[in-house]
């Protein structure tokens, strides 16, 4: 190899390493600190400090548990529904000439501000008298999650033939074995990714539910109310936890995907 | 369910006045064919004709916009596929990616009243018919271009269909391995005894594989006929110019003093077949075949017989070819066996060039 290609190696991995640090590290930051005993804002001097203290005490506080609860319910409820409407929009995207309209009022709600999306919905469902509940929680999540999971849906969609549809219909299947035993096998990487997606977006959006809560509040709700509150370091621990919960569910995700490819291999 | 039935126990296939449009676009114009039991068929046509929307209408893929599809004297126009007794190899195969070879083969059985047993004994003998022997539990992304063609037809024909559909069936193959799964194509139909409707464009594919072919153009029926009879007698000037290689000379009927009917083409005279039914001042074409083309002494023993200028020669091995040009500048294409005497014409040279008029097709032109 000659010099210049090693240094422009060198050069490339660098830059992806510092660009990997500058993502990762406020996030692993704030794990760190989280063993620290003291009320300081740091992290243990040294390895002996090292203290869970502050997950103790988490548990402790009686609301958490009930916000943890709710903020699950959320994200599964989000997640189901979300990537059922994704299938959906799959299964159209399929049959649509006029695609790029299609996507295009799809990914839309990405860019109405949250709060603004948040505003309107919480005075829609005033304006109906629909009582603000975890219901109106994960409608505001759904709507919110949809576009996201969707693209993940339609991408697996894309890689999905309209020949094998096809074959199964000739072979014998009506529209419904053709589903089963085709579509869904080919794409549910793409369905469960976007529960993924949907469930991962619940879980941390805060200004919806925020406006669209009964009185049973959210995980994020609960930590924004900790923080405003003056922060206990206990929320540090709180950040931890649900850093590692995520990252564990990526890792499962990534598990899950990559065995889906080694499966079946030739979908391209 | 719609059950009309048509007096007709030859067709397995009739399609009447069949129309295809997408929007503006006609895919197919008013198409009627009939397919005999039995035999095998190929829809033929360049890319665009309107030959695979027949056949995709034949599976229950496309709805007619206007005429009807009868399988089996039933009408069928608002069937789904899998409510027909069709069986389709698709163009690109269409193998279910996510399955096994057997399980592929299998897939057309679970909608038929058999156990798993019975269903593994069935794939395991359509694979045997298709020479795959062992490669029941393989994955079908691991198999090569020409194996999975094999289990494509495995699948379509291990529900015993009456009528097997092929799209472009050997499309995905590399010339030689097409050359040999023609064969084994054209061997299975024999044995098997069943309908077979294939759609190609390549005519060398066309003519080796089928009893009879139906030659497409633009969405239209050209013409239906046995390889040699499109070959020997074209019914339209596509059909002449699209299956093989043909000298097609354009000109106008004249009747000289005696009242014979000549075709006369930039000031030269042709004499015709006198059965050919054509009047005076008709715009008609004079197709002859290349290998019907004598030169030499032969030339002149022949009733239409011309001096022209060689403008190319090419040898091909066992037959070599002639670029002429007549007097009238009409240029023109013969195909010879490569003999000794051949060795002595050069580029330039004048030869005497000739043919005999019964070889000769006259059609009449469908536009000036």
């Amino acid at each position: 190899m000659k010099a210049g290609t090693v240094l422009k190696k060198i050069c490339l991995w660098a830059f992806t390493v510092l660009a990997m640090i500058f993502i990762f590290l406020p996030s692993f930051y704030l794990l760190l600190i989280s063993f620290e005993p003291s009320e300081l804002e740091r992290i243990p001097r040294n390895f002996s400090e090292f203290s869970l203290k502050w997950y103790i005490r988490l548990f402790q506080r009686e609301r958490l548990p009930g916000a943890i609860k709710q903020s699950v319910m959320v994200g599964l409820l989000t997640a189901v529904i979300t990537s059922f409407l994704s299938l959906l929009s799959g299964l159209s995207y399929r049959k649509l000439r006029k695609r790029s309209y299609f996507l295009g009022l799809l990914i839309f709600p990405i860019f109405v501000p949250g709060i603004i999306a948040a505003l309107s919905l919480s005075v829609f469902f005033r304006l109906i008298n629909i009582r603000s509940s975890m219901y109106t929680v994960v409608f505001g999540h759904v709507l919110y999650a949809l576009p996201y999971a969707a693209i993940v849906t339609l991408v697996s969609f894309s890689g999905l033939r309209e020949g094998v549809i096809e074959a199964a219909r000739d072979l014998g299947a009506n529209g419904f074995r053709a589903f089963t035993d085709i579509i869904f096998p080919l794409t549910r990487g793409g369905i469960f990714g976007g529960a993924l997606f949907g469930f991962l977006l619940s879980l941390n959006e805060f200004i919806r539910a925020y406006f669209l809560s009964g009185w049973q509040e959210t995980l994020s709700m609960y930590m924004f109310g900790q923080m405003k509150g003056g922060a206990d370091p206990s929320i540090y621990a709180l950040a931890g936890l649900i850093l590692s919960a995520s990252i564990l569910l990526v890792l499962i995700a990534m598990i899950y995907f990559a065995f889906i490819r080694y499966s079946s291999r030739s979908m391209s | 369910m719609t059950n009309k039935i048509k007096n007709n126990s030859q067709a397995d296939i009739y399609l009447r006045n069949l129309c295809k449009r997408f929007g503006d676009i006609v895919a197919v114009h008013k198409l009627t064919l009939e397919v005999h039991k039995g035999e095998f068929l190929t829809l033929l046509g360049p890319s665009g004709s309107g030959k695979t929307t027949t056949l995709r209408m034949i599976g229950g893929f496309e709805k007619p916009t206007e005429g009807d599809v009868y399988i089996q004297g039933r009408l069928v126009n608002d069937l789904p596929p899998n409510k027909r007794s069709t069986k389709t190899v698709f163009q690109d195969l269409a193998l279910f990616p996510h399955m096994t070879v057997g399980e592929n083969i299998e897939y057309g059985l679970l909608f038929q009243d058999l156990n798993k047993n019975d269903r593994k004994i069935k794939a395991l003998n359509a694979l045997e018919l298709v020479d795959l022997e062992g490669l029941y539990k393989r994955k079908v992304t691991t198999l090569s271009g020409g194996q999975k063609q094999r289990v494509a037809l495995a699948r379509a024909l291990v529900t015993q269909p009456p009528i097997l559909l092929l799209d472009e069936p050997l499309g995905a193959l590399d010339e030689k391995l097409r050359e040999r799964m023609q064969a084994e194509l054209k061997n299975l139909h024999q044995k098997l005894g069943i309908t077979f409707i294939a759609v190609t464009h390549n005519q060398e594919e066309a003519l080796t594989m089928s009893d009879r072919i139906a030659i497409i153009n633009e969405g239209r029926l050209e013409q239906v006929a046995t390889p040699r009879e499109l070959y020997e007698n074209p019914k339209t000037e596509f059909v002449a110019d699209f299956i093989g290689i043909a000298n097609i000379i354009k000109g106008k009927i004249i009747e000289d003093n005696a009242g014979v009917k000549k075709l006369v083409s930039n000031g030269q005279e042709f004499s015709i077949p006198a059965k050919v039914r054509v009047n005076k001042g008709d715009s008609v074409i004079l197709v002859v075949r290349p290998e019907k083309i004598e030169i030499g002494e032969k030339a002149k023993e022949r009733n239409n017989s011309f001096s022209v200028k060689v403008n190319n020669i090419l040898y091909k091995g066992v037959c070599s070819e002639f670029y002429v040009s007549l007097d009238n500048g009409q240029e023109m294409r013969i195909r010879m066996e490569s003999k000794s005497y051949l060795e002595d014409m050069f580029i330039g040279d004048k030869i005497r060039i000739g043919w005999n008029e019964k070889d000769t097709v006259i059609l009449k032109r469908e536009s000036n």
